[in-house]
């Protein structure tokens, strides 16, 4: 794993990048490329496929019927004059959205959860606000385990007599209630516990020989980050560069 | 209502290298205690005094150890070293790791470690931060003999050496090998008391024989927890279903009620083939070891006047009859279990003896003629675990089969049954 500032200065080399793109092609050709191994050797290749199918493909669909089919122009061109125009804007969102989205997923969820209080320490975050933040980290677990618990519970009273989508979805009123008071309490018990054990006092501790990180695996990093940075940046400067143009 | 605890009291506890049992009877003021002299505020939520940097770190184990998982951990690995800051487990901490199971287990998701299992990972999480203070509150009664004198040899041996360790525990009489004692005692009757002369009206409907027949189970493909179980349950029988922390109790508790699909072998109900999974919860109530995972109405009244209904469109006499007796029914558990004052508290609002109550009240009132209770005992003081003896009595005669899973031997004693023996997956019956 790179080292906690080499990960936030690649993260924001790329983001940046990305940002500065306006060719939907070189987008997805950077996707196929450079993120798409990154995914794969973070061990991140479920959460990003659920990110892709779950989220940016529906989006996606969605961007290219409105631009492509309704609008039939890109934004400030006269409505129906340029239906190509309108779906490459629209691929162009969707290519972004993906390499912007993939690109934190890279940065943030490929850090192992013990090294997490000490990269969010190297990335300035002290006290309350580490607190507040590795808090929220833990929000959407908790979210699902205690979900799950409320169903289970009410599953072993009886109260849900099958299992079918529309059973479930019933249930959703009950949920609500206990699923937020349960989550209040179990993080002021987390809150007690971080508290007592010093585990924020002393975040350097989390920071062990051999975790903090490999200087070559940064190096790398950065690179990649550097060259996709350039890349859009001479794509931007001089728009005829790439073959495609 | 709570006793003053002086700071005094709380240094006097504390002496590295030696373990202190609190030996008191509920609201005696020990949780309090533990909290205070571990950093804590008395009452969770309450500001925690401030902590300097100088300060050695201490930690407080609570009954359902699950609230302290940092949820980050996708492994026990992983949440070990989370609590532990990362600390190197040192050669003899390993060691404990491997006596204690969870060794094997560092590849599991942690929520899905049994509760001994998880109060086993605190302990070591805990030891690996050398605290000044170590405090297990009630958390040692879920854990099995042989787990329990291994915690124990550990607190009392050198990797706790500069540890001051301190236990609540009400099965002190079970497994007290020369532990320094310390009483403590409120100077108020005891609020919340069972009453087990209240009357409880039987269940609706007949009770049926149960079975189960080569029953198999696994939660990873290559390590079964289940195998080849086959047991006859009768109703109006006690069963007590023992075995070690992770045996497989709980797991067979929650396919005998639905909540978990049998994957081999079959259930019958006399003598017919059912699936509890089609059914959850319409034959057997199950009473969970952690509470917490247990309520979802925002009262304890409440909590307990929850009835399942026959189907969505019930309505008219049968269902207003219905109602009218699990309402009666409802009622009396909430008194016999001395509920009555804190009937419109939330549950998660109250202590965790009182939360163990509410949860067990709750399983009762479901008004089904099978019960699993899952260390039913936990937390509760020996009163009050001689009023549950008489109210499991009482359902015994009323004909409710009673499946109870619990490490305490003394209560096992005190309502002699069928044993159970869970071992590396199947069964005994002693």
């Amino acid at each position: 794993m790179p080292f906690p500032r080499a990960r936030a200065l690649a993260a924001v080399l790329a983001l940046i990048g990305t940002l500065l793109s306006v060719d939907p092609i070189l987008l997805c050709l950077g996707w196929i490329f450079l993120l798409t191994p990154t995914v794969v050797a973070s061990r991140l290749v479920k959460v990003h496929a659920k990110f892709i199918f779950g989220l940016i493909a529906p989006m996606a669909l969605a961007l290219f019927v409105i631009w492509g089919y309704l609008v039939a122009a890109p934004p400030g061109a006269e409505i129906g004059s340029d239906p190509l125009g309108g779906l490459r804007f629209a691929a162009l969102v969707a290519s972004r959205l993906v390499m912007l989205g993939g690109i934190a997923q890279v940065a943030v969820l490929s850090i192992a959860p013990q090294q997490l209080p000490y990269t969010l320490y190297c990335w300035g975050l002290r006290g309350q606000a580490l607190v507040i933040v590795l808090g929220a980290f833990s929000l959407i677990p908790e979210m699902a385990i205690r979900t799950d618990q409320v169903l289970t519970a009410r599953l072993a009273r009886g109260l849900m007599p099958d299992r079918r989508l529309m059973t479930r979805l019933r249930q959703l009123p009950f949920l609500l209630r206990p699923l937020f008071a349960g989550i209040l309490q179990s993080a002021v018990l987390r809150s007690e516990g971080w508290h007592q054990r010093q585990t924020f006092l002393h975040v350097e501790d989390f920071a062990s020989e051999g975790e903090a990180g490999s200087p070559a695996i940064s190096i790398l990093y950065i690179g990649l980050g550097s060259a996709w940075l350039g890349l859009n940046l001479a794509t931007r400067l001089i728009p005829t560069w790439m073959p495609w143009s | 209502m709570h006793p003053a605890i002086s700071q005094p009291k709380i240094d006097s506890l504390s002496e590295p290298g030696r373990v202190v049992a609190l030996d008191g009877g509920n609201f005696s003021g020990r949780t309090r205690l533990l909290r205070l002299a571990t950093g804590l505020a008395a009452d969770p939520g309450d500001d925690a005094p401030p902590l300097n940097p100088g300060d050695r770190p201490r930690a407080y184990i609570a009954p359902d150890a699950e609230g302290a998982l940092s949820t980050i951990a996708q492994t026990v690995e992983q949440e070990i070293r989370f609590q532990a800051r990362s600390q190197h487990l040192d050669g003899p901490l390993r060691e404990l790791l491997g006596w204690l199971g969870l060794d094997r287990l560092h590849d599991r998701r942690p929520t899905t470690l049994s509760g001994g299992e998880l109060i086993s990972l605190s302990v070591v999480a805990g030891l690996a931060l050398r605290p000044e203070t170590l405090a297990i509150d009630c958390g040692m009664e879920q854990l099995d003999a042989d787990r329990k004198a291994c915690i124990l040899e550990a607190l009392a041996g050198p990797m706790a050496s500069e540890t001051s360790s301190l236990l609540a525990d009400n099965r002190l009489s079970e497994w007290d090998h020369g532990l320094h004692r310390v009483p403590v005692q409120a100077d108020y009757p005891p609020p919340f008391t069972i009453d087990p002369d209240v009357a409880i009206p039987p269940p609706p409907g007949a009770a049926a024989r149960l079975a189960l027949r080569r029953v198999g189970f696994a939660y990873r493909p290559d390590s079964p927890i289940l195998r080849d179980v086959s047991l006859d349950l009768e109703p109006g029988v006690l069963y007590h279903l023992v075995g070690r922390n992770g045996a497989g109790k709980s797991t067979l508790a929650k396919i005998l009620c639905g909540v978990i699909r049998v994957q081999q072998g079959r259930l019958e109900r006399d003598g017919k083939s059912f699936d509890p999974w089609s059914h959850p919860g319409r034959e057997v109530s199950y009473h969970f070891q952690r509470p917490d995972m247990q309520f979802f109405a925002t009262s304890v009244g409440r909590e307990l006047a929850v009835r399942p209904r026959s189907s969505w469109w019930a309505g008219g006499a049968a269902d207003t009859a219905d109602a009218a007796r699990h309402a009666e029914r409802a009622a009396a558990i909430l008194t016999a279990f001395g509920l009555d004052k804190v009937r419109n508290e939330h549950p998660q609002d109250l202590p965790f003896v009182l939360r163990k109550r509410a949860a067990l009240a709750a399983t009762l009132a479901a008004g089904k003629w099978w019960v699993i209770l899952d260390e039913p005992t936990l937390g509760q003081d020996d009163v009050t675990v001689a009023a549950l003896v008489r109210i499991v009595g009482r359902l015994l005669d009323q004909g409710v089969g009673i499946v109870i899973i619990t490490h305490s031997t003394s209560f096992r004693a005190m309502l002699p049954g069928r044993i159970l023996r869970l071992e590396t997956g199947t069964t005994h019956v002693d």
